[in-house]
Order: C-alpha cells, then structure tokens, then sequence
C-alpha cells in the first residue's frame, strides 16, 4: 500500500521554482532522493512535513489529505523527520530532547512511566544511552544526527524523512547511520531518505527519484537511476555509485 | 572564592534548595515581627514587588526566549484596573488585583496573537510601544483614569504600621505564586515545551508541540504577575498615574533582574532582583544625580550580556560561557 502520495506539487520562491508538478509514491521501503544542491530536495521535505504549504498541489498520508496541515499535526499524524544540519534542542539533555517530542508528537495515550521506558529504549537502540543526560549542545555531529533520529522514532511514525543523515560524516559512521535507518525500516517504518552520499543511498535504496531544478527527471531502482544519462548530465560528471 | 561558590551551589542546584527556600520564606514571613523599622518592611514589599514582575517576565523573556521590552503594560493595566474598581466601585483591592490580572490577560491575548508570531527582535520591538501606547491612552482616557492628574484612592482603614505590614504579606503571597508557579514550569511538560521553543522553535512544531498556541499561554502567564503585583502596589501607594505605573524603566528593570540572575531558571530572576534592586536603592542614596540608577542598570545589563550571558544561576551550574 502507498503510504505517502505527492500529487503534481508546486512551490515557487518569488521568481525561483523550487518544486514543479512533483508527483511521487511511497511504500514500506526505503525511497531515496537524490540530486545536485539547491534541486529542491529539503522543500520537498517541507511541503509534505507542513512546514510550506504547495503552491498548487497535495500531498496524502494514507489516503488523507494532508495538505496545508501544521506541523505538530502532521508530526502527530505520523510523519517524523530530522534536519540536513541537526536542530536539536541545544539547552536540553538528550533525554529530554526525545522526551519532549514524545509528550508532544504523540497520539497514542501513554502514560509518563511509559514514556521514559520507551525514551529510553530509543536511546538503546539509536547508541545513545550513554549521552542520556548530558545537553544536547556537548554531541558532536555523528551524535547529533543519532539524536534527530530518536527524536523522530518516539512517536512511532509511519514515515520517517530523512534527510542528508550521512553527510559530515566518517566511513564508519556512515556505516552506522545505513545500517541503523535499515533497521528502523524493518521495524515498519516507511522510510524517504535524501543523501548526497551516493555510496550509502545506493546500496540502501530499494527505488531512487532524481530530482533537478524542482522536477522529477528520473525514477527507479538504484542500477536504472545511476545510469540514467539525463541523471549523470545534472550531476555534471559528479560520481555516481 | 571557589569555596564560596560551592556552597552557594550547594545551596542552589542541590535537593537543599528546598530548605534554603523554607528557611528564607520563614524568615520573610517572620520579618515584620522582629522589625519595627517601616524602612526595611517597605523596601522588602517594593522588592517584592519587581521581582514578580521579573518572575513574570521570566515566563515569556527567559523561559520561552521572547524578550519582552513592555511588561510594564501588565503592571500599569492591573494597578489602573484595581484603582478604577476601587474608586468608581469601592471594590476591594484584594479581591480586585486578581481581575487585574484577568484584565492584563485579556490584554496579552490580544497583543499576543499578532506579535508572537514575530522572531527575536522583531518581537523586542513590537513589545516595546506597549506601554507607552496604554500611557497615552490612560493619560486621555480622563473621565475613566483621571487623565495625567491620575488617581487618588482611598487611604486603607489602618494605622501606618498595620498597613505596611499587611500590603507585605499581600505583595509576599503573590511572590511567592509567582515563583511556585515558576517551579511548577520548570517540572512540567508544558515548561520543557517552552524551552524547546526558546532553543529551536522549528524543530519544536515539527516534533509535535503546538508551539503557536504554547507560546501564547506563556505570554497571558507571563502578564498575569506584573498585573496582580500592579493592583496591590496601586492600593499601596493610594495614588497612580500613567507616568508612574507605565514607566518604561519598569520593563527594563524586570529584563535586567532577570538576566542577571539567570533568565530561564526559577530562582533566577529572585536573585537578580535582590541583588540589583539593593544596588539601584543605594545608589540612590549615595548619589541624588536622577537617572543615576538607569546609568548602573545600563552598564550592569552590558557586563552581563558580555560575561554572564547564562546569569549567575547559569555561572553557578558552570554554563558560563557564550554559546
Ligand atoms: N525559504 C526559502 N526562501 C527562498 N528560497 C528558498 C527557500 N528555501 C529554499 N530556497 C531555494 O529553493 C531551492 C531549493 O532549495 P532546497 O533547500 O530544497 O535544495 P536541496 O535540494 O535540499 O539542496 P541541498 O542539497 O543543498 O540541501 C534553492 O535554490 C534554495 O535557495
Ligand atoms: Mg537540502
């Protein structure tokens, strides 16, 4: 079943057409997105997190629309994401940085006892429990990113978009983002997942859009994409796979 | 000095803060009796009485990381509320200072809608016309307010002494709301939804906090002390005018205590304004030069910025540094 229907989305900044007549499924798997900076990916983000509202266009979450919703109710109705350049809430421990988005982002009634057992059963699962209450603003990036993760998988999402999680970072730790949003994936959590690091979203992918100038110029498994001559024209000789 | 610092830590950030508060608020309670000096009676309730309007402030400023420039506007508005029921209704000042608060409510909710959903400075700004804009207004509203002739209210039916002792339990109590509720915050979800605001409003609407409608009720909270403490001060003073009770130093006065004594903590803004408001009363009396103690302020909210940018609660819990 789709969990995730962007149908013929525009948004438009002044003059700059940052996405045109975008049409997109997304199932269970993992969907990757990939294309040059400033090809619109993070807008895409946007629009279907609530944070812009489509110039013309819909998005639905499992068949309901959900465009032009807020973002705290787009997050409550089971789209989590994190941040290109992680925001997280920098005074706060980690702890309560997860918990936060739990007592919030929630719709499920847990009780609070719940809710710290489940917080820290994310930080376990992500590698951080041992950062638990230490601030937000001591984690280095790696961390950091680990946090937005947790942040996102506390309210039990259906979707969880990603993006650029394994930039800025070392082999190894990019490694261990792939390896970790796989398992999130097999818990059952849809997953869209922007990255410039070809090496990590090419094996992780089940399908790839190629987004370029704000349009979908290619589509399909991660062999099909990567040989797509209009794919390597945007990326101007870059390196794919 | 170091020693110094760990026992004042001990005192503040340690499970003892819960004796050092009832040890002090015994003490307070108990200070009319072992005083019969009014001086001192008097100084503690005007004391008092900036820092609810700080621990207000604190809410909206410190807490959710919208620095409001005209909490002055709540104060006024309660104090003309409670002395407009009380000469045109002979109603209660005790009673009346809680729909004061209700009022300045009323007030934020209107001002609030629009304003908030400006950023950081822009919301400074927005903020800092309040009270000169309700000073104008109280100042032609004459039928009403008594125009900027201002009000004169009936002298409360106790001797000197009596008096001054009872306005202190009063301005205490609502003190000491004021910073219990301030506790409660800091413990509650709502509290730790304000501070994720304050760090990163956008990944706090993208996790689930309704941060529109949050910021809102931390700004009718926030105007709601200065209000209560303005209706009690009216009374107090048994005579208001607009230059008086919307002066804009009032505001300043609450953004200062607070940084200084650390703005987002609860005992933040009550440091700060011990500190502070005794600096501000002694130089006063040492030098009679006006506008001496706006000029200490000054200097004292730029060292601050500079070298405390956490307040001295931050300093103490060793988050000293700039972020
Ligand atoms: N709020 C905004 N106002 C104006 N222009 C914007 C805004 N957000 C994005 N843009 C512009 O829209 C275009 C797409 O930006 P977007 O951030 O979506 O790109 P991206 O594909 O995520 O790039 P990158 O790989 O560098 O992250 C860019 O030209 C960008 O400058
Ligand atoms: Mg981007």
């Amino acid at each position: 079943m789709s969990l995730l229907k962007v149908i013929n989305c525009w948004k438009l900044f002044g003059g700059l057409k940052a996405l045109q007549n975008v049409n997109f499924e997304a199932d269970q798997g993992i969907l990757g997105i990939i294309g040059p900076n400033g090809a619109g990916k993070t807008t895409l983000f946007n629009v279907i997190t609530g944070v812009y509202k489509p110039d013309k266009g819909k998005v639905f979450l499992k068949n309901r629309d959900i465009t032009g919703l807020s973002p705290h109710t787009i997050r409550r109705l089971g789209i989590s994401r994190t941040f290109q350049i992680p925001r997280p809430f920098i005074n706060e421990t980690v702890f309560e940085n997860v918990l936060a988005a739990g007592f919030f982002g929630r719709v499920d009634k847990v009780s609070k006892k719940e809710l710290i057992e489940e917080t820290e059963k994310i930080l376990e699962f992500v590698g951080l429990i041992d950062k638990r209450d230490e601030e937000a603003s001591s984690l280095n990036i790696h961390q950091r990113k680990l946090l937005e993760i947790a942040r996102g998988l506390i309210t039990k999402p259906i979707l969880l978009l990603v993006d650029e999680i394994a930039s800025g970072l070392t082999p190894a730790e990019v490694d261990n983002v792939v390896s970790l949003i796989k398992k999130v994936n097999e818990k059952g959590i849809g997953v869209i997942w922007i990255e410039h690091v070809m090496r990590a979203i090419m094996k992780a992918a089940e399908r790839i859009i190629v987004l370029d100038y704000g349009k979908i110029i290619s589509e399909g498994s991660p062999e099909k994409v990567a040989k797509d001559p209009l794919v390597i024209r945007a990326y101007l000789g870059e390196e794919i796979a | 000095m170091s020693f110094t610092r760990s026992l004042i830590k001990k005192c503040l950030v340690s499970k003892n803060k819960k004796y050092v508060v009832f040890i002090l608020t015994a003490l307070t309670l108990s200070l009319p009796l072992l005083s019969s000096e009014i001086f001192y009676i008097d100084f503690l309730l005007v004391l008092f009485m900036y820092a609810t309007i700080a621990v207000g402030w604190n809410i909206i400023g410190g807490y959710t990381g919208y620095v409001s420039f005209g909490h002055v506007a709540f104060f006024g508005l309660g104090a003309y509320t409670t002395a407009i029921l009380l000469v045109r209704f002979g109603l209660s000042p005790f009673v009346t200072c809680i729909l004061g608060g209700v009022v300045a409510i009323v007030f934020a909710l209107l001002i609030g809608i629009p304003t908030l959903k400006l950023k950081g400075a822009y919301f400074a700004i927005a903020t800092l016309g309040l009270g000169f804009v309700l000073q104008l207004l109280f100042l032609n509203l004459g039928s009403l307010t008594g125009g900027g002739e201002g009000l004169s209210l009936p002298l409360p039916p106790w001797d000197i002494k009596t008096s001054v002792e009872i306005f202190y339990y009063a301005m205490f109590i609502v003190f000491l709301a004021s910073v219990l509720t301030t506790y409660w915050l800091e413990h509650s979800r709502f509290g730790l939804a304000l501070k994720c605001i304050r760090d990163d409003e956008l990944s706090a609407e993208t996790s689930g906090i309704p941060t529109a409608k949050l910021k809102t009720m931390a700004f009718l909270l926030s105007a709601f002390f200065p209000a209560v403490s303005g209706g009690l001060f009216s009374y107090y003073a048994t005579y208001i005018d607009p230059i008086t009770v919307f002066d804009p130093k009032i505001s300043m006065y609450a953004i200062v205590f607070s940084m200084l004594g650390g703005s987002g903590s609860v005992l933040g803004p009550v440091i700060g304004s011990i500190i502070l408001y005794s600096v501000a009363q002694t130089a006063r009396y040492l030098i009679t030069a006006p506008g001496v103690d706006v000029m200490v302020f000054s200097a004292i909210a730029v060292a601050v910025i500079i070298y405390l940018p956490e307040g001295i609660v931050g300093f103490l819990k060793g988050r000293s540094g700039a972020k």
